[in-house]
C-alpha cells in the first residue's frame, strides 16, 4: 500500500501574463506505507511543505499530475470519494484553530471517530486526550478558551482518536512546551514502531529530525531537493548549506569541539548521551 | 525609572483558576527579557495585560511611568506593541501592504512616511515581494513574518513577541531577530518562547509556573537552574547537560571542553 505522486504540480493562483503560479513543480514521490517510516519534511518558509501534505489526503487536488492514495486516484480530471481516504490518512493542520470548532474539548475530539462510524467514541476521545496531556478538568471547556499549547494538544488528539493508518502532522510541536514536545515524540515513535503507523511530520526543528526520522524530505521552492536518511543528509555539507538548514545541536556542538580542540571525533551523534560517549572516547577517558 | 513596572498583578478568566497570581517585576529601558513556562502558565495572559488587551483591578501596571487604566490606555498603546501567538488573530488588511498600513493610518502618519515604513519593515522580515498578497493566503512562516512587520512599523518603544517566530525556519529566526536587535532606536523587548536556545539572545529570563514567577534572573544564571527549568516543563540546553557529564566524570581536558561548550551555546 502506498501514497504516490506522479508528475504533480500545484498552483493556488494564476497570473494573467504568466499562467499558473506553481508552488509545487513536477513532483514524483512514493511513500510506501508497508515500510512504517517516520518521515520528516523540512525546508524554509514558503517552500511548499503544507501544500504538499494536503495533497496526500485530498484536501487539495493537483493542478496537473496524479495522486494515488491506497489505489484511489485524485486528479483534476477525476472525482474520488474522499471520506474513505481521510479515514485512513489523518492530518493535523499547522494552525490548530483551523481544526477546532465544537462547543467542548471532548466533543471536538469525538467528532472524527463519530464521522468515520467508529465504535466506543467517547472512550477513544478520552484516551486520545489523556495521551497528549489534557486532563479531565478541561474536557468540558470550550476549545477556544484554552492556551495556545493546550489547543495544539486537543487538535492532535482529534486525529489520534480516529487511529488512521497514516498520520500527518504539520509543525505539531510549535507551541508545545519542551516536556509536551518530548512526550508527543515518544508517543508518535510508539505509534510508529509498535502500531506500525506511518508518520509524516513537518518541522523546522532539527532535534525532531535527529531523534525520530527514518526518512527526510527537503523541500526547496516547490521541488524535493533531498530524499534520504538523516545520516545521508547531515553528512552532506553541500546539501545542508544549499538548503539553508542547520545541523542538530549535538552535531553542531561536537563539530565545534572537534575544530577548536583539534580532536578526532565522529560528530554525527544524535543525542546527548551518544555525544558524551564519543567525547569520552576521543579524549582518552577520565582523568 | 523602569519602563515597565508590574506590581502584584493577579488575573482570573473564571472563578475556578488563577491565570496569574501576584506577579511583580520591573523592566529597564533597552532590556531584552525572555518569558518561558509550561503550556497554560500565563505567558500570553501577561502579554495581553501589559498592553491593555485584558484588564484587572488586582494589581497595577505602569508603562513609562503611566499607570494603565481606561483613561490612559490610548496613550499606553502608543508605547507598546504585541505580536500575537496566532498571526491570524492579528490580520486586518486584505493585502500585506494594507495590513502593515492599518496601524499607521490609525496613528495619523502621513502617506510618505507610511510608504517608507511599509517598505522598510517588510524588507526586514523578508516579505517585501509579497506586499500585494492577501495575508490569509500565505504560508505559516510568512504569516508570522508579516505579523511582526505590522507591529514593528508602529515603532513603539516596547515590543512583545508571543511565540511570534515559532513557525519560521531557524536561519530565518536569526535573521529577523538580528534585524530587530539592530534597529537603531533602543527597543525594550519581551520575548515569549519555549525555546531556551532563543533566550540566549536576551539579557534576562522570567519563568512562569501556574501563574507565578518561579525564576527571574540574568540569563547566564538562569540557564544553569536545571531543577527550576525542568520543573516548569523546560529542557536544559544540550551544552549544559554535556558540561555536567564532563565534570561529573572528570574527563581529560574538561576545562577546555567546558569553555568551548559555553561558547557554542552563545554563538547561535
Ligand atoms: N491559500 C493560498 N493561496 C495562495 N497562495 C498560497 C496559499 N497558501 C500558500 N500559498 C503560497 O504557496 C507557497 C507555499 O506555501 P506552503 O504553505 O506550502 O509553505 P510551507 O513550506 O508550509 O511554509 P511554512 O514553513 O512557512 O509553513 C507560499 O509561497 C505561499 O505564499
Ligand atoms: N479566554 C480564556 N478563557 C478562559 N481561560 C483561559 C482563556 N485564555 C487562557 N485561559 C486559561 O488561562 C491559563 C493561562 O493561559 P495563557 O494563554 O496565558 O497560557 P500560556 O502560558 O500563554 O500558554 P501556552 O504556552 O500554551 O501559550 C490557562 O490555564 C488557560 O487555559
Ligand atoms: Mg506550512
Ligand atoms: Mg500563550
Amino acid at each position: 500500500m502506498a501514497i504516490s505522486l506522479s508528475k504533480v504540480s500545484f498552483a493556488y493562483e494564476k497570473s494573467r501574463k504568466t499562467g499558473p503560479l506553481y508552488v509545487l513543480k513536477d513532483i514524483d514521490l512514493t511513500i510506501d506505507t508497508e515500510k512504517n517510516d517516520f518521515i520528516t519534511i523540512i525546508g524554509h518558509t514558503g517552500s511548499g511543505k503544507s501544500t504538499l501534505v494536503q495533497l496526500f489526503n485530498g484536501l487539495l487536488t493537483p493542478s496537473s499530475g496524479e495522486v494515488n492514495v491506497f489505489n484511489k486516484i485524485i486528479s483534476s480530471k477525476k472525482k474520488t470519494k474522499l471520506k474513505e481516504i481521510r479515514k485512513r490518512v489523518g492530518l493535523v493542520f499547522q494552525f490548530p484553530e483551523y481544526q477546532l470548532f465544537e462547543e467542548t474539548v471532548l466533543k471536538d475530539v469525538m467528532f472524527g471517530p463519530k464521522n468515520y462510524g467508529l465504535d466506543d467514541i467517547e472512550n477513544r476521545a478520552k484516551r486520545a486526550l489523556q495521551s497528549v496531556g489534557i486532563s479531565e478538568e478541561l474536557f468540558n471547556e470550550s476549545p477556544f478558551s484554552l492556551s495556545g499549547g493546550q489547543m495544539r494538544r486537543v487538535a492532535i488528539a482529534g486525529i489520534l482518536a480516529s487511529s488512521p493508518d497514516v498520520l500527518i502532522f504539520d509543525e505539531p510541536t510549535v507551541g508545545l512546551d519542551p516536556k509536551g514536545k518530548k512526550e508527543l515524540l515518544d508517543l508518535l515513535e510508539k505509534l510508529n514502531k509498535v502500531d506500525n503507523k506511518t508518520i509524516i511530520f513537518i518541522t523546522h526543528d532539527m532535534e525532531v529530525v535527529a531523534k525520530a526520522a527514518t526518512r527526510v524530505l527537503v523541500l526547496d521552492n516547490g521541488n524535493i531537493s533531498f530524499d534520504g536518511t538523516k545520516d545521508e543528509l547531515f553528512r552532506n555539507e553541500k546539501i545542508v548549506s544549499d538548503n539553508s538548514l542547520i545541523l542538530p545541536s549535538t552535531i553542531r556542538i561536537l563539530k565545534d569541539i572537534k575544530e577548536k580542540l583539534n580532536l578526532d571525533i565522529d560528530i554525527y551523534k544524535y543525542n546527548v548521551n551518544d555525544a558524551y560517549l564519543e567525547l569520552e572516547r576521543a579524549l582518552g577517558g577520565q582523568k | 525609572m523602569a519602563i515597565i513596572e508590574v506590581n502584584n498583578l493577579t488575573y482570573r478568566y473564571t472563578k475556578k483558576k488563577y491565570a496569574l497570581k501576584d506577579v511583580s517585576f520591573k523592566i529597564e529601558r533597552g532590556e531584552f527579557v525572555s518569558i518561558v513556562g509550561h503550556n497554560g502558565s500565563g505567558k500570553s495572559t501577561l502579554g495581553k495585560l501589559l498592553c491593555g488587551l485584558l484588564q484587572t483591578k488586582h494589581g497595577e501596571i505602569l508603562i513609562d511611568g503611566i499607570k494603565l487604566s481606561d483613561d490612559t490606555i490610548d496613550e499606553v498603546r502608543q508605547k507598546i506593541g504585541i505580536v500575537f501567538q496566532n498571526p491570524d488573530n492579528q490580520f486586518v488588511g486584505v493585502t500585506v501592504k494594507n495590513d502593515i498600513a492599518f496601524g499607521l493610518e490609525n496613528r495619523n502618519i502621513d502617506v510618505d512616511e507610511m510608504e517608507k515604513r511599509i517598505k522598510k519593515y517588510a524588507t526586514i522580515v523578508g516579505m517585501d515581494e509579497f506586499l500585494d498578497k492577501n495575508p490569509e493566503n500565505l504560508s505559516g512562516g510568512q504569516k508570522q513574518r508579516v505579523a511582526i512587520a505590522s507591529v514593528l512599523a508602529m515603532e513603539t518603544d516596547i515590543l512583545i513577541f508571543d511565540e511570534a517566530t515559532s513557525m519560521i525556519d531557524p536561519l530565518g529566526v536569526k535573521e529577523v531577530t538580528n534585524a530587530i536587535k539592530s534597529l537603531k532606536e533602543e527597543k525594550t523587548i519581551i520575548y515569549i518562547t519555549h525555546n531556551l536556545d532563543e533566550t540566549l539572545m536576551g539579557d534576562r529570563m522570567i519563568v512562569l509556573k501556574n501563574g507565578e514567577i518561579v525564576l527571574d534572573e540574568k540569563i547566564d544564571n538562569a540557564i544553569k537552574q536545571k531543577d527550576i527549568l525542568t520543573n516548569s516543563n523546560l529542557e536544559p540546553l544540550e551544552q549544559m547537560e554535556l558540561i555536567e557529564l564532563v565534570n561529573k566524570n572528570n574527563l581529560n581536558r574538561k576545562e577546555e571542553v567546558e569553555k568551548v561548550l559555553w561558547q557554542s551555546a552563545y554563538q547561535k
